[in-house]
């Protein structure tokens, strides 16, 4: 009897002490739907950064995971257990919009930090309302706010390009960055911006692209804020009425698949990317690598791991000078204001700040070239 | 009371009394038996009872918890959603053969058929609500299954119309497309001018347009019929709107196909449109069957909880009049035994008082009839033993029982004794007399081998026995000293009577023959185991000897000498000098006194001398009387 007790008292101080140096974080994202290759990556990304600093850190950081294959009912769900039953101090690396909008009020409502989320949302970014998040990745906004404005410092007028959107969240995001850098531009007539939508999971293109006939204009760029199969059909149509124009899209396309799928016009396709691309020669970029070989050595280098790398690696930098045991949500959050400007080994430093919390809007932009993707300078695009 | 008891009693025997007394007793208690063993078979009977009422209202609560845990699982089964939950139910859903319960058949209450007939009906109900429960769940388990039929039509029917919208998108967007891009080479002038074409894909955008307006107004009506809950309702929309609805689906796709040769892809998109909206139709029929089956069994089920309510409220009718019964029955039973207590005390005292009265009678009686005998008796007794009573005198009868008998036996052996006694007395006296007259016949014959007179043994015998008294001696030692005195010369009988009768002095020689009677007396006497005849004996033999040892045959001294001798040797002395002889004459008293005063302590002992001396006139007086005549 006395010896059953013994084992059960040695368990549970054990056990205790087991907790007590335990830092317990969330992940709830699609692993096996049809946007699961984010998810995994994403999950694969975090944890590589995560094992490296286990290694010889005396607080160990725990990964937990649950699947809510892009339903947002099931993310709510998983946010719900994440906090309430596992207790985690934060979530890191969420996938997607629609998802985040029923997580949003759960972590407001605990007071829980939702940190680097693998989304441009604008709702991820509405301060105001949505105190506990915190982005590593510039908005979609941004990305085709940053596209306009490079388009128009290449020489571009602003009636030469046309936006093309998804009929959604995803698609108004993008658009409301393009409406942005038009204002700062002079134009606020938003019927003089040359803009179509499709429906969302269609490839119904032509209603919009007819639309954008009615513009009279022979477009030189069109702002695609699409996915993978209607961008393809798009280009495909686009380039009939269109033949010398050239397509901008954002990091949420799938530059692989169409790499794999042989994209006819690839020359005249340029997608912005929110980390750099790979073959760059900075710090990350070798950490990365070196770290996913050792915790994932079957598993070959991308864009978006390395953006879990990057999220990781950024969210155990800001709290380094937090005493592990006082990791709660308000001491990180405290912790985050502090201003201090980090390099996380990207080439600049940065800071989160109340008024922003997002680390970066810098993008890169890439093109495909033969089997990958390539970092291009915009000065380049229209030199031929 | 106690006299009452004693006089009715007064004609039996103790043992009669002692037998009558144990009957009465015995029958006390075998009727205080019979009686304590009929309350504690009351008793038994109660607790039997009283067990078997607890078992059944056991019994009741285990209904009672049944009918609430059939409701609470029914509750449970009436608010799942899924046919997944449904079927977690239905391993607690209970059957008829899982309720057992009855009235024990051995149990006879007084209201046995009253009850058992209640709980039968009670089972009876129980049972029914099983079935209802069971029947509740059948239906919930079909309105389930139609629900989930009904809501996958619904889902697979909005897929389509989803599916049928994009497809007419499709031909509406690729329409538009060849018309701005016509419009636009015509702008150019690259192309010729075809106006019907213009016109053609105007028709088909706006029967493109057309189809999608009405395929969007159908799911406002599926969600009508869905959300409906009357059939009539139904009938009314399937009938009006939803028929006219597919009429005019049906004229935009006969009209659409009319122009699909346009171009291929309205061909593609005409055809999907129209296979899917058959298949649509067909949903939608289904819908409307299964959304009225739905309605007719939500119908039924509602009939059956009605029905399961109302078992409901008669098994706790049930049960609420089975536990009046059983409550009265308990009342009952604690009212019985609270009787029973009571005659049970009652019972033991009157018994108690009874006994106690009858052992009281039965002591004093006891005590009376033979405690007040035996005293008497024994007074009476040790009257007879203190004297106070002759022998002879009778014991009064008291009674007439065994104390009478035994008063008449102790009289009886009283008279007896007293007669025997009487005649022993007579005997006894005879040979005493024989004895004392053998003695002095003995004596005498002493005498007259001798000079002396017949009255000298007499007057010896007296002076012997008046000495003897005065020193101190008995009254019996006394009187057998006078009986034995006369003998002291007995030895004489064998002395010649050459010697005895010469008349002149003897010489020595024949003095020491005429010494040896002393011895010759004693050999005479000495075997005889009388006392007289011992007494003699010591007489003979001692009666010359002195006190200064001078004397004969063995010369002894003082206090040596036997006081028989002592007192014999003054008597005879005496005699010899007191008394006339017809040889001589009497000394005189004072010659007489003063030899006695100078032999004192030489031949006589002091003591007796001195007793002689002082009492003379007595010895005197026995001198006179017995004073020989000579004639």
């Amino acid at each position: 009897m006395s010896i059953i007790l013994k084992y059960i008292i040695v368990f549970i101080l054990f056990t205790s002490y087991m907790y007590s140096k335990e830092i317990r974080i969330g992940m709830s994202a699609d692993f096996s739907g049809q946007i699961s290759y984010l998810g995994n990556n994403m999950k694969i990304g975090i944890q590589s950064y995560l094992n490296k600093i286990n290694k010889t850190s005396e607080y160990k950081y725990k990964l937990i995971s649950y699947d809510d294959r892009y339903n947002p009912l099931q993310a709510s769900l998983n946010v719900r257990k994440l906090i309430e039953k596992d207790k985690v101090i934060a979530l890191l690396g969420n996938l997607g919009t629609p998802t985040a909008n029923v997580v949003l009020p759960i972590l407001n409502e605990h007071k829980i930090l939702l940190f680097g989320a693998y989304s441009g949302g604008n709702v991820l970014r509405e301060i105001n309302e949505n105190n506990y998040v915190f982005n590593y990745r510039a908005s979609y906004s941004q990305e085709a706010y940053n596209i306009v404005l490079n388009l128009i410092k290449q020489g571009l007028k602003p009636k030469e390009i046309a936006i093309f959107t998804q009929n959604d969240t995803y698609g108004d995001s993008g658009y409301s960055g393009v409406i942005k850098a038009y204002r700062e531009l002079g134009i606020t007539d938003l019927n003089k911006i040359a803009h179509a939508r499709y429906t969302k999971d269609t490839l119904n293109i032509e209603s919009g692209l007819s639309k954008l006939l009615d513009y009279d204009v022979d477009f030189k760029a069109i702002v695609m804020v699409s996915v993978n199969k209607p961008f393809v059909k798009f280009i495909n149509f686009a380039k009939e009425d269109f033949p010398n124009v050239k397509f901008f899209a954002l990091s949420p396309l799938n530059s692989a698949s169409l790499i794999k799928n042989k994209i006819k016009f690839s020359k005249d396709i340029f997608i912005t990317q929110v980390v750099p691309m790979l073959d760059n020669n900075l710090p990350i970029i070798k950490e990365y690598k070196k770290d996913l070989k050792e915790s994932f050595p079957d598993i070959e280098a991308n864009l978006i791991s390395f953006e879990g790398y990057v999220v990781g690696k950024l969210f155990v930098e800001s709290l380094k000078d937090l005493s592990k045991d006082k990791l709660n949500s308000k001491n990180i959050l405290d912790e985050l204001y502090k201003f201090n400007k980090i390099d996380i080994g990207l080439g600049f430093t940065s800071a989160f700040s109340s008024r922003s919390h997002q680390y970066t809007n810098k993008v890169w932009l890439t093109t495909i070239d033969g089997e990958k993707l390539k970092e291009i300078k915009w000065s380049e695009i229209f030199k031929k | 009371m106690i006299k009452l008891f004693q006089k009715l009693t007064k004609k039996l025997s103790i043992k009669s009394i002692v037998i009558l007394g144990v009957i009465i007793m015995a029958l006390i208690i075998t009727a205080f038996g019979v009686t304590m063993i009929y309350l504690s078979s009351t008793i038994k009977y109660d607790q039997s009872t009283l067990k078997n009422i607890l078992k059944l209202e056991k019994q009741n609560q285990n209904i009672l918890n049944t009918i609430k845990d059939i409701a609470y699982l029914e509750n449970r089964i009436l608010t799942s959603n899924s046919t997944k939950d449904l079927l977690g139910f239905e391993k607690q859903l209970l059957g008829e053969q899982d309720i057992k319960f009855s009235i024990d058949s051995k149990q006879k209450v007084i209201y046995e058929h009253n009850y058992s007939s209640k709980l039968t009906s009670v089972v009876t109900n129980l049972n029914k609500r099983i079935i209802s429960q069971n029947e509740i769940y059948d239906s919930k388990a079909i309105i389930l299954f139609y629900e989930l039929e009904l809501s996958s039509y619904k889902s697979k029917i909005d897929e389509l119309i989803l599916l049928i919208t994009n497809e007419s998108e499709s031909i509406y967007g690729l329409a538009s497309l060849i018309t701005k891009r016509y419009n636009r080479a015509l702008k150019r002038s690259k192309a010729k001018v075809d106006p019907s074409l213009n016109i053609q894909l105007g028709k088909v955008m706006t029967l493109s347009k057309d189809l999608d307006s009405s395929i969007l107004k159908l799911p406002t009506f599926i969600h009508n019929i869905n959300s409906s809950k009357s059939i009539d309702l139904i009938n009314t929309i399937s009938k009006n709107n939803l028929s006219q609805l597919i009429l005019l689906v049906e004229d935009s796709l006969v009209k659409l196909s009319l122009l699909q040769d346009l171009n291929t892809n309205f061909k593609t998109n005409t055809s999907n449109i129209n296979s899917k909206f058959l298949e649509v139709k067909d949903l939608i029929t289904f819908l409307i069957i299964s959304k009225k089956q739905l309605l007719k069994e939500e119908k039924k089920l509602k009939k059956l909880i009605f029905k399961s309510d109302n078992l409901n409220d008669k098994v706790f009718d049930g049960i609420r009049q089975l536990t009046e019964i059983s409550s009265d029955i308990k009342l009952n039973i604690l009212s019985h035994s609270d009787s029973i207590s009571k005659r049970t005390t009652t019972t033991i005292v009157i018994v108690g008082l009874i006994s106690l009265v009858l052992i009281a009678l039965a002591a004093t009686t006891l005590i009376s009839r033979i405690n007040l005998p035996l005293e008497f008796i024994m007074k009476f007794i040790d009257k007879i033993v203190n004297s106070q009573k002759s022998l002879s005198s009778k014991l009064p009868i008291l009674s007439n029982d065994e104390f009478g008998k035994l008063s008449q036996s102790f009289n009886n052996m009283t008279s007896t004794i007293s007669s025997n006694i009487g005649e022993i007395k007579h005997l006894n006296k005879e040979i005493e007399d024989t004895q004392k007259e053998v003695i002095f016949t003995m004596g005498a014959i002493g005498e007259t081998r001798s000079k002396e007179t017949g009255n000298h043994v007499k007057r010896v015998a007296e002076y012997s026995r008046i000495l003897a008294l005065k020193y101190g001696l008995s009254q019996d030692i006394s009187n057998l000293l006078k009986e034995a005195s006369p003998m002291h010369d007995i030895g004489k009988v064998g002395i010649p009577d050459a010697v005895l009768k010469k008349p002149a002095t003897l010489d020595s020689q024949e003095w020491e023959i005429m010494k040896t009677h002393a011895e010759l007396g004693y050999d005479m006497l000495k075997h005889s185991n009388r006392d007289i005849l011992k007494a003699a004996a010591i007489v003979a033999h001692e009666h010359h000897e002195k006190w200064d040892g001078s004397g004969y045959p063995r010369g002894l001294k003082a206090d040596h000498i036997h006081i028989y001798g002592r007192i014999t040797a003054v008597a005879d002395v005496f005699d010899a000098l007191g008394s006339d002889r017809c040889y001589k004459k009497a000394w005189p008293l004072e010659e007489i006194k003063n030899f006695f005063i100078e032999n004192r302590a030489k031949h006589f002992d002091p003591k007796l001398v001195d007793i002689f001396l002082e009492n003379i006139d007595e010895f005197l007086y026995v001198r006179d009387k017995y004073k020989d005549v000579f004639d």
